[in-house]
């Protein structure tokens, strides 16, 4: 295979996991970041649309959450705008964050604004795909073999802080 | 502490069992629930649950000792003298005497073994008590193996086969089970294609020069120790390129005729072409190598071990997947 065919196989398999996944339809127009380290066992893929927008698709051999899916997505130099939910489910967010919350205090019904943002970080959320906002200073990668940080793009000034 | 018919390092196997291979220890806990009968269930239904470990150790540690003594001691010929001689009896009188003997010994320690179970328990335990020795020894072992793989199984969520179960309760197990082979091969084929995908990946990356690393064979340490070495003796000295090949052959010799000789060996019907390609093979390799900066060489080596990892992954799935089938299959 070369890196023609790898790319072209990469466009497709983005494009069916998002499908079978998130019940969304995208058409990848070019893969600009694949398989960015985020920790031993999660890798990110940015991607974007022919609709103008960027996407990154995490991957991930462990269960992650919503609140980790940020987390990392922010450390990578990524803002994001909003999560798929999986399936197409548009409020299992809130659902799976109203179930983990009744599980915590049976005896309650109500929930404040605070404890739903709360619940709603600890949603499993494993593959993620995350609509970019915008760029920071730098992108990043994690690197396993020094447990660290490090930077694999500098973005350039004009691009800062600029939507995408 | 709740009581345990088994021992932590008997658990402790067969939790790597399951954790190695699951379908091995599937059919580990059929035989195990095949084994203990309907009967042999039966009979000890009328302990509750609860007292059936501590019935279990009661029996083991105190009832089946004591009564293989007691076989081993019969027919008390020493006792049955010193009675004659004592109370001045004749030989049947004696005999009589020590098998009522015998027998009351038999009671107190069936009373003992069964002493610490509820009363209505007690009388079922005694029921059981008085099996032959070895029917007992055969209901105790199959109790201890089967509640052993079931609570392995409870707490490794493992669904097991127990073919002594009702129609309806096989059926949904029989289901589950298929439904977890599925839902596992599923995974390890994601895997394995996720491993494909980053395997290519690394390959291109690199140009096709791990596929070259990896498909000559040669150990890379054992490369890289060389290189150091032959940067070492060239560091200082004056070098044009003729020098520093006559240093490089100089120095490689010795290790490509080792892998020459390895390979002849693996190889016995090797032509003479063969071992000149494999040669002209190594040469190249070794000078590709030779030729890295330091900085690529770490990189290289880096990608060497991610490639190795994935590659080792993708085996051990493998190796795993077909475990499983031939227990599946057997």
């Amino acid at each position: 295979m070369n890196s023609v065919e790898y790319r072209e196989t990469r466009k497709k398999e983005i494009t069916s996991s998002c499908t079978h996944h998130f019940a969304i339809k995208v058409k990848v127009r070019e893969v600009l970041f694949d398989d960015i380290t985020l920790s031993p066992h999660a890798t990110m893929s940015v991607f974007s649309c022919h609709n103008r927008k960027v996407f990154a698709l995490i991957e991930s051999t462990s269960t992650l959450r919503l609140g980790d899916i940020e987390r990392l997505t922010k450390n990578a130099g990524f803002s994001p705008r909003r999560y798929a939910a999986p399936h197409g489910h548009k409020s299992y967010f809130l659902q799976r964050a109203y179930n983990i919350f009744r599980s915590v205090y049976p005896g309650r019904t109500q929930w404040t604004h605070d404890e739903e943002s709360y619940y709603s970080l600890l949603v499993p959320y494993s593959p993620a795909l995350v609509e970019i906002d915008g760029l920071y200073t730098t992108i990043r990668r994690f690197n396993t073999f020094s447990n660290s940080w490090q930077v694999i793009y500098e973005v350039p000034q004009r691009l800062r802080r600029m939507k995408v | 502490m709740t009581m345990r018919p088994y021992s932590k390092q008997e658990s402790d196997e067969i939790i790597h069992i399951a954790q190695e291979n699951v379908e091995q220890f599937r059919h580990d806990a059929y035989l195990a629930d095949r084994s203990y009968s309907r009967a042999e269930r039966r009979l000890l239904q009328g302990i509750e649950t609860k007292y059936q470990a501590a019935f279990y150790t009661r029996c083991k540690e105190l009832y089946q000792p004591t009564t293989k003594s007691l076989q081993q001691k019969r027919p008390f010929e020493a006792m049955r003298a010193q009675m004659q001689k004592s109370l001045l009896i004749g030989k049947n009188q004696a005999d009589n005497l020590t098998t009522d003997l015998y027998q009351m010994r038999q009671e107190t320690l069936r009373r003992e073994t069964v002493a610490l179970l509820p009363r209505r328990a007690q009388k079922h335990a005694r029921r059981i008590l008085t099996l032959p020795p070895d029917q007992l020894e055969q209901l105790l072992e199959h109790y201890q193996q089967a509640t052993l793989y079931r609570e392995v199984a409870t707490s490794l969520r493992v669904v097991t086969y127990d073919p002594h179960r009702s129609f309806i309760s096989r059926l949904v197990r029989r289901y589950r089970i298929y439904r977890h082979r599925i839902r596992t091969l599923r995974k390890e084929k994601q895997r394995i294609k996720v491993i494909d995908r980053l395997l290519t990946k690394l390959d291109l990356e690199t140009d096709n020069f791990l596929q070259r690393i990896l498909s000559s064979e040669v150990e890379l340490m054992e490369v890289l120790a060389l290189r150091h070495e032959f940067e070492k003796k060239t560091k200082g000295q004056p070098s044009t390129p003729r020098r520093t090949l006559d240093r490089f052959e100089a120095m490689t010799k010795k290790f490509i005729n080792k892998q020459l000789e390895s390979y002849q060996a693996q190889c016995p019907d090797a032509t003479l072409n063969d071992i000149g390609q494999r040669k002209n093979t190594l040469t190249q390799l070794l000078q590709d190598i030779f030729a890295l900066r330091n900085t690529d060489r770490n990189w290289l080596v880096r990608r060497i071990s991610e490639y190795t990892k994935l590659y080792d992954e993708k085996q051990s799935i493998v190796t795993a997947q077909c475990a499983r089938q031939a227990y599946i299959d057997s």
